[in-house]
């Protein structure tokens, strides 16, 4: 749970610093995909590990697949259908049949319609959610966090000894 | 900060610690938790599948050559929790690397041993509610209607009627609960808001001052002036309006009185059905009051037919059980209907691609039983209990044998099969050579306990269950059998003495057959037999006595409403039809006085014509 928080607090960090948002863009396309998987599935296991050994950002990821869980959930029906019409491809049959019999990709479940539809949405919507991350979150640091900096309160805030603690302290020992 | 993020790499190298952390947590894990929750996963599937509590001693596993193996499985008798229905001492089997990295589970063999069944429980095991949410399949509600036609005590309803049942002072007290009693008020409310209908149709009815006002303007016609072409359109215009008028009338009574009989066929057609109602209530009367009907098939549907509706009931519960983990091959269409409703939230649709070399989610190929302890020996095998037997396209096959001469069962033998390939097709067929059979109670109410103390029985059970079509057979033979009687009647107690005495063989023959929403029962014994000869003629006369006396009871119960109906109707046929058959019988004379003028003006004219012709002719030839 601490190691959660952790992420999420570094999230809120990283979005408000002038760098990182590959990292950040990467992290909430890795939860779209979290997202729309089943929780016990190869590709949730693939994903974990991309986050583990990559740096892509981890709270954003967790915060992301929340949001994208809900989403899912809301779509579920639409997803079952896109799962209906990729599994009735007569001619994709041949390979369905192949991944059903190869040792380990059956885990994916990609067997099933809701997995399915899900995973193909997600995997095509991945790149987008990328894309689409990165430049929004520039937009808002030029747009949002430049105004807050700006503004009378947080330089009041900065001008604090708290601040100027804090600020040391995580020049000292703050990672992201 | 941000120049120590720039120099970060891609890679993030000081993750490999906490990975190699979860890796051996996961690891930990599996060694220390793995097999618990194995043993709870299967005792709580276990439990849904059984109906009542399943509880597993041990579970053992090995990832080193992927052995399976499960120790003391306790199945709860749902029907006895105080025992179980089935204790198996040890199960192990080993699964299939290749399979397993398919997401497969593939038993080659394995072994069940040490079976016991009815062993007593440590304590009473948990029983599974039934789920009164889910409606109930057409099986279970067939089947729970037959049980609750079956119940019923023939020794101490034929006791009862031997020594007396008095009807004339139990329907004293359910004479307001007599159906056509209360057909019959009904009748007569609905006549008495009928007859204030009939009497507004009545009313709207053309008057007798319109009737003869009608008869004044037939006799102001001159037919004569039908002669005159100058005054013959206005007399012809008089006629067509007097004629369109008397229409008026007769359709106006012809109306009413087609009502008026259809109301009234209406309430006799009703009087009718209440006499079926009549039937009815002495029917209910008679399964109120416990009167036995000494009809042999009845008798022993009484006496053997809830034990059958049991043993069905176990196989249609074990049968939908393999219907839903071994679903049957679903043709196209079905597979269409299927996806066309939504599955739940969640969880989709999984389809199969299995082709006929692949592994089907779960397939143990052959599992050998043997087991010999205390109890007894059997032997037996479980071939090809899988999830999918379209891909291995074999069926599942069960065969069990052997004795288990504590519990008084020799030559016992079962074979089962689950054909699921190609629709559903399940066979059962049970044998038991001989099994020792103690205090079975076939009646025990105050008046008659009648039981077979013991005897030796056997038992053949067949059933076969086609794609939802059944035909199962039931035959039970109790030899030697040794009967315990207790009667407070001296003459019933020497009656089902003598029945004992020429009954020492119960034969037991029972089908059910059909679909299973409308199942065709039957069953055949000779003790039914035995005890219609047992008590007689006496008892049947006094049977028929009994009906005959409910019969005159519910009729003379219903006598009032029905003499008040049947007056009534009587009363109004009389004075509504009656007089709307007078006055139309006038509208009727208008029309004929109408039409007798214009005829007898038509002659006339003709006539004159005629001898007018007649003296020109004269006239030409100079007579």
């Amino acid at each position: 749970m601490t190691l959660l928080l952790k992420q999420i607090f570094a999230f809120f960090k990283l979005l408000n610093s002038d760098t990182g948002e590959q990292q950040l863009a990467a992290g909430i396309a890795c939860g779209l995909i979290l997202g729309f998987a089943p929780a016990l599935s190869l590709q949730t296991l693939v994903v974990f590990v991309l986050l583990f050994f990559f740096r892509i950002q981890m709270g954003a990821a967790f915060l992301a697949a929340f949001f994208f869980k809900l989403v899912a959930y809301i779509f579920d029906p639409l997803f079952h259908q896109i799962g209906v019409v990729i599994l009735e491809v007569e001619f994709l049959r041949p390979l369905y049949t192949i991944l059903y019999t190869m040792p380990i990709i059956p885990f994916t479940k990609f067997y099933n319609t809701v997995v399915m539809g899900a995973g193909v949405v997600g995997f095509l919507l991945a790149p987008v959610v990328y894309f689409f991350a990165k430049k929004s979150i520039v937009k808002y640091r030029l747009t949002v966090v430049a105004r807050f900096k700006a503004t009378k309160v947080w330089k009041f805030v900065q001008a604090t000894s708290f601040y100027k603690w804090y600020a040391k302290y995580d020049q000292l020992y703050g990672e992201v | 900060m941000n120049q120590q993020l720039k120099k970060q790499s891609i890679v993030r190298k000081g993750a490999v610690i906490p990975f190699t952390i979860i890796v051996a947590l996961t690891v930990i894990f599996n060694i220390l938790f793995l097999d618990y929750f194995i043993r709870k996963s299967a005792e709580f599937i276990g439990t849904k599948i059984n109906g009542a509590e399943v509880n597993v001693a041990a579970v053992n596993t090995s990832f080193m050559n992927l052995s399976f193996e499960i120790v003391g499985i306790e199945m709860t008798d749902p029907e006895l929790p105080h025992q179980n229905r089935l204790q198996v001492g040890r199960i192990l089997y080993k699964m299939s690397w290749d399979a397993l990295l398919r997401g497969k589970i593939y038993i080659e063999d394995g072994m069940i041993n040490d079976i016991n069944i009815r062993t007593k429980r440590k304590y009473p095991g948990y029983v599974v509610p039934e789920d009164v949410s889910t409606e109930p399949s057409a099986a279970q509600t067939s089947l729970a209607a037959a049980k609750e036609e079956f119940k019923g005590n023939i020794f101490g309803d034929i006791s009862s009627v031997l020594t007396g049942v008095d009807a004339k002072s139990q329907t004293a007290q359910i004479g307001n609960e007599l159906k056509s009693k209360k057909r019959y008020e009904e009748l007569n409310k609905e006549v008495a808001g009928k007859e204030e209908q009939w009497k507004a149709i009545m009313k709207d009815l053309p008057k007798d001052d319109e009737i003869s006002s009608i008869k004044k303007r037939i006799k102001a016609i001159d037919f004569g002036n039908l002669k005159d072409f100058k005054k013959a359109k206005d007399t012809l215009k008089e006629i067509d309006s007097v004629k369109d008028d008397i229409k008026k009338v007769s359709k106006s009574y012809e109306s009413a009185s087609k009502q008026l009989k259809t109301d009234v066929n209406y309430i006799e057609t009703s009087i009718k059905d209440v006499e079926k109602l009549v039937k009815e209530d002495v029917q209910d009367l008679k399964k109120r009051l416990n009167i036995p009907s000494l009809d042999p098939q009845s008798m022993a549907k009484i006496l053997f037919g809830a034990e059958f509706a049991n043993k069905i009931k176990e196989v249609e519960h074990y049968a939908s059980i393999a219907k839903e983990y071994m679903p049957p091959k679903k043709d196209k269409t079905k597979t269409k209907d299927t996806i066309s409703t939504p599955p739940p939230r969640g969880k989709g649709v999984n389809y199969q691609f299995g082709t006929p070399t692949s592994y089907p989610l779960f397939w143990a190929k052959h599992l050998q039983i043997d087991s010999s302890n205390a109890q007894g020996n059997l032997k037996g095998q479980i071939l090809d209990l899988t999830s999918d037997q379209a891909t291995i396209n074999k069926a599942t096959k069960i065969n069990i044998e052997g004795n288990l001469p504590p519990e008084n069962i020799n030559g016992m033998m079962a074979n089962i099969v689950f054909d699921h390939r190609n629709g559903a097709k399940d066979s059962v067929f049970v044998r038991i050579a001989s099994m020792g059979i103690t205090d079975k109670n076939l009646s025990n109410s105050e008046d008659v306990k009648f039981a077979v103390k013991n005897a030796i029985a056997f038992l053949e059970f067949k059933a076969n269950l086609i794609d939802g079509r059944v035909g199962i057979t039931l035959q039970n033979i109790l030899k030697e059998v040794n009967y315990s009687i207790e009667a407070k009647s001296k003459t019933i107690q020497e009656i089902l003495e003598s029945v004992a005495a020429s009954t020492q063989t119960i034969s037991v023959n029972a089908e059910a057959k059909g679909s299973w929403s409308d199942l065709d029962w039957s069953l055949r014994t000779n003790l039914a037999e035995s005890l219609k000869n047992g008590v007689g003629a006496h008892a049947d006369k006094k049977i028929k006595e009994l009906q005959d006396k409910l019969e005159n009871e519910v009729k003379s119960k219903i006598e009032g409403e029905k003499s008040k109906l049947l007056s009534k109707v009587d009363s109004l046929k009389g004075d509504y039809l009656g007089k709307l058959d007078l006055d139309k019988n006038k509208s009727n004379d208008l029309l004929k006085e109408l039409a007798d003028g214009q005829s007898n003006s038509s002659k006339s004219a003709a006539k004159k014509a005629g001898a007018k012709q007649l003296d020109k002719l004269k006239k030409k030839l100079k007579l």
